[in-house]
């Protein structure tokens, strides 16, 4: 496996300004995105899952250089994106696309389909005619949609074929990164899994890197490699696939995973770990570890001191100071002792 | 064996739209016990929706029930006056819907709009109705209920907001609760909250539920019965366990197949290819047989019928009839 990292983003955060007052007294703002440190590698899914609120889509919306972050550095292939003039970042737009939930709001509803997918192709490279509809047909070719459907407008087609259109403007310009967020979120579970196929299907066949936000853990754990597991506005835990959900580190992790509804009546009587509560409001996040106030294993290191997001495993990152599963940590370590 | 509480027979629901009459519900047939869950599952146009409002007759004016019968505790619905209905509503059905946001006024508060049904129906004053709204908010687990009772729809959070739609919706005691993806608009450790509690109530309250999902995690957590909707019909009917193990029709195979379970690896996800068809334009035949692997000749051409088989399935399926007429011409043959 290649080790080459694409993007690392350090300390990146963001906070929207939330002040209200006639004087604007009350300072106040909500941190959406709180300090996030990873980096994907070429070639790789990285899939960031958590509950609405958790900062994931602002994430992606940064990196995707579609909001500004308040701090922190995106650095991609060596170069941190925020420093770069207006006219470098117009040419690096090209290789980092997005892919959007809905289909429906995401596709200008005037425009046919070949004026869509060819919308990029015409931004940033030059082609003439032919070869513009060339590329066109390929790209409809590749996410299997009808080259007779060309001339239609959004609303003929329905989501699942929409979202293929979106990933055909996507993957036009050979990007190196493409961020989809929630991209079959909106869809029936029939379409998600055709939907899903064909993202990995691509990935593999163009040889792309994906962050992958979404909510829906099982269609994560499907299409990722490594898994960032985010709670308001924070990284609690990432590693990869695998070792995610052969035990989980952060409580946070195993609560979300142990509330995912498993589609067969015979597991029905496993127990579940239940998270009580609520959500803080991102506004005012509690001091020391944000999960605290549902954690069941709190102490009053947690309540007062935040724990740092470490490696505390070949590969396993988390941040808390009573990590769950130690058995699994030791296991590893004597593998990479031995 | 407990007595049918709710009982739908061929019910057919249509629109009258300008570009063409729109079967949404198309002979649809089943029934609740007293005390039970039954999940209707299908995809967005479906009709499972449509069949949930047909009970209440909340459909707006240009749909229609144009044909069968719904019994709840033997009277028909159908032909009942809207008097008739208004009693029930809120009373012996009630009814909780996907975003509790909309269901919720957000000029009055929560307490105002808990009274309402509770001071209607079971006819208390205004003292007794607050005890009651305050006893239910704590019943659904919502903490200083009080405060709650007298604040607005926009200051709970989403699982607080269904919570006390619940609440709303339980506060005349119920026979029927229908719940229209209750969770769907819920991230998911909130959801599995919810689940919890509507499962305790069944236990607690003996009240029966029919509820509406998309999604196959939710119906095989809850339900006793399933009913696979699809393009309007009924396609297949089990209990869970049965239907899980043993699905009949291709499409809730392809159905249970496509969702992906949590705690197993995947190579490629499988996937039903094409999509539902237009329901100004239903095929004449099967409605699942474009996009069904198995799909035969008079697949095309005939509609087929509802096969009972002996491990308690009703399934629409060409398949399954052939299955049944080559065992009883078989039985016959012994027979002579």
């Amino acid at each position: 496996m290649q080790d080459e990292k694409l993007l690392v983003v350090n300390n990146l955060k963001k906070h929207f300004d939330v002040t209200k007052g006639f004087f604007k007294k009350d300072k106040s703002y909500v941190y959406a995105v709180d300090g996030l440190n990873f980096d994907v590698k070429k070639g790789e899914v990285l899939g960031i899952v958590g509950e609405s609120g958790c900062g994931k889509s602002t994430a992606g919306n940064m990196i995707g250089q579609l909001l500004e972050p308040t701090e922190g550095e995106i650095i991609f292939e060596g170069e941190d994106l925020l420093n770069l003039s207006r006219s470098e970042l117009r040419k690096r737009r090209a290789d980092i696309q997005m892919i959007f939930q809905d289909p429906f709001s995401s596709l200008n509803p005037r425009m046919r389909v070949f004026e869509l997918i060819a919308e990029p192709l015409r931004t940033h490279r030059k082609l003439n005619k032919k070869e513009l509809r060339n590329r066109v047909e390929e790209m409809m070719d590749l996410v299997g949609l009808n080259r007779a459907y060309m001339n239609r407008f959004p609303h003929e087609f329905s989501g699942g074929q929409r979202q293929r259109i979106g990933i055909a403007r996507a993957i036009a310009l050979n990007p190196k990164l493409i961020i989809c967020d929630e991209p079959v979120s909106a869809l029936d579970v029939s379409i998600q899994s055709q939907i899903l196929n064909l993202l990995v299907k691509l990935q593999k066949e163009l040889d792309l890197t994906f962050i992958f936000i979404a909510h829906g853990l099982p269609a994560v754990k499907y299409i990722s490699d490594r898994i960032a597991v985010m709670y308001l506005g924070k990284i609690v835990e990432l590693t990869t696939k695998e070792k995610l959900f052969e035990g989980a580190l952060h409580p946070y992790t195993e609560g979300l995973l142990s509330a995912v509804p498993i589609p067969d009546p015979e597991e029905r009587t496993k127990e579940r770990h239940i998270i009580e509560g609520d959500i803080p409001s991102p506004e005012n996040p509690p001091n020391g570890c944000n999960f605290h106030t549902r954690c069941p294993f709190a102490q009053d290191i947690c309540r007062n001191e935040e724990p740092e997001f470490e490696e505390k495993a070949n590969g396993r990152f988390a941040a808390c100071h009573f990590p769950l599963n130690t058995h699994l940590l030791e296991k590893n370590e004597t593998v990479q002792s031995t | 064996m407990s007595e049918k509480l709710l009982e739908i027979n061929n019910l057919k629901t249509h629109f009258f739209t300008e570009a063409g009459v729109v079967p949404s519900v198309d002979d649809v047939s089943f029934s609740i016990k007293k005390g039970e869950i039954v999940a209707v599952v299908g995809e967005s146009g479906s009709g499972k929706s449509v069949t949930s409002l047909s009970i209440m007759n909340l459909l707006d004016k240009a749909g229609k029930v144009v044909n069968g019968e719904i019994l709840f505790d033997g009277k028909d619905l159908t032909k009942a006056s809207e008097k008739e209905l208004r009693n029930l509503r809120g009373d012996d059905i009630a009814m909780i819907f996907q975003e509790p946001l909309t269901s919720l006024n957000p000029v009055f508060t929560i307490g105002n709009q808990m009274m309402e049904p509770i001071r209607l129906h079971l006819k208390l004053n205004k003292k007794d109705a607050k005890a009651r709204c305050i006893e239910m908010l704590d019943k659904v687990g919502i903490p200083r209920a009080e405060k709650v009772f007298d604040s607005f729809p926009h200051s709970l959070s989403g699982g607080m907001r269904q919570r006390v739609m619940i609440a709303m919706a339980l506060s005349c005691n119920p026979m029927l609760l229908i719940a229209d993806e209750p969770t769907t608009a819920l991230d998911v450790t909130i959801q599995a909250q919810i689940l919890n509690l509507m499962r305790d109530i069944v236990e607690d309250l003996g009240t029966a539920i029919l509820l509406i999902t998309h999604d196959l995690g939710v119906v095989a957590e809850m339900a006793d019965k399933v009913v696979v909707m699809y393009a309007g019909q009924v396609v297949e009917y089990a209990d869970v366990f049965t239907l899980f193990k043993n699905p009949k029709h291709p499409y809730t195979q392809g159905l249970i197949e496509s969702t992906p379970k949590i705690n197993q690896l995947y190579e490629k996800l499988h996937s039903i290819p094409g999509t539902v068809p237009n329901p100004l334009n239903y095929p004449s035949g099967c409605r699942f047989v474009d996009r069904c692997p198995f799909a035969m000749k008079q697949c095309i051409t005939h509609e087929p019928n509802n096969t009972y088989t002996a491990d308690g399935h009703t399934v629409k399926c060409w398949l399954h009839e052939m299955d049944r007429i080559e065992n009883e011409t078989l039985k016959e043959k012994v027979r002579n």
